[in-house]
């Protein structure tokens, strides 16, 4: 019974947090609903048997790259113009009766007039159980077939690290002071030191 | 069955990115965040398929999308903090001045 009503369940989250996501008041809550969609998201790909992708999901997306998001949306200020965004409340009410109440309702009267869906995660059970033979065949695929494309993946990822520092990077300011190690290698002594006769100074 | 459950939730994650991208035209933190969800809708339909025709080209797929949007994140973030050093803000009417 519950694992028969999980799935729905889950899927009525996703669409919850979708929701929430594109009407919250602050950019904030929007960044935390997508995690949330990203959470629920990787619960359903471990139902379907995706479990690396899965823990990356969590592990790269959520941890790293959601994480990133959610600092610089607090570190901007831009809660400033959060109001401005806010759209009428017909609207808002539209949205949500599109995109949630009509699919939900739509679902649950197809379940109540005996369309049975049948659980993902018995098939998995049945299928699969506790063997990792899916897993072989992902590594096999993703470091023999695709071996090329994952280095270039790689690559890729690296190339807008350098790309976001290098934009993000500010210039030198111009009254700084900074060292020159050849400069204060080439000095020489009178240079550092200048002697002034004190008395013809004086009696100028 | 089930999984037209799920791609039926995939859908709406793409109706609601959409949606979301139209009434959040001056947000553009919202609008980066609805592009991810159309990239969670992608690599949603890209598993439910590879799992629906035990092929696992699709499951390859998602780990390119992802990097994909990875990147694109890292880049448009660097780009937001940018234009609000610039502008003090990241509201798209600021861009318009690009018109001339």
């Amino acid at each position: 019974m519950i694992l028969t009503w999980f799935l729905p369940l889950l899927l009525l989250l996703l669409a919850f947090f979708a929701n929430m996501m594109i009407l919250a008041s602050h950019p904030v809550r929007s960044v935390l609903a997508l995690m949330g969609c990203f959470l629920g998201t990787s619960i359903l790909w471990l139902m379907m048997g995706a479990d690396f992708l899965a823990f990356v999901l969590i592990f790269v997306y959520v941890g790293a790259v959601m994480t990133l998001f959610l600092f610089m949306v607090m570190m901007l200020n831009v809660s400033r113009y959060a109001d401005d965004a806010l759209i009428s409340r017909f609207y808002r009410c539209l949205i949500v009766l599109v995109t949630f109440v009509v699919p939900v309702t739509g679902y649950l009267c197809l379940r109540l007039y005996g369309m049975q869906p049948v659980s993902l995660i018995s098939v998995m059970r049945t299928e699969w159980g506790l063997s990792t033979a899916h897993l072989v065949e992902f590594s096999r695929l993703l470091y023999q077939t695709y071996w090329m494309p994952l280095q270039l993946l790689a690559f890729i990822l690296m190339v807008p690290m350098v790309v976001a520092t290098g934009i993000v990077r500010r210039g030198v300011p111009v009254d700084a002071k900074l060292q020159s190690r050849s400069k204060q290698v080439g000095t020489h002594a009178k240079d550092r030191l200048t002697l002034v006769n004190a008395k013809k100074t004086g009696s100028r | 069955m089930d999984w037209i459950l799920i791609i039926v939730v995939s859908v709406l994650f793409v109706i609601t990115a959409c949606v979301g991208m139209i009434i959040n035209q001056r947000n553009l933190i919202v609008m980066l965040l609805c592009a991810e969800l159309l990239f969670l809708a992608a690599n949603l339909n890209f598993i439910v398929f590879s799992r629906l025709h035990q092929d696992f080209h699709g499951q390859v797929m998602v780990i390119f999308v992802l990097a994909a949007a990875a990147a694109e994140s890292a880049i448009a973030l660097a780009l937001f903090v940018l234009m609000y050093r610039q502008y003090h803000s990241v509201d798209t009417k600021l861009l318009s001045n690009i018109r001339g």
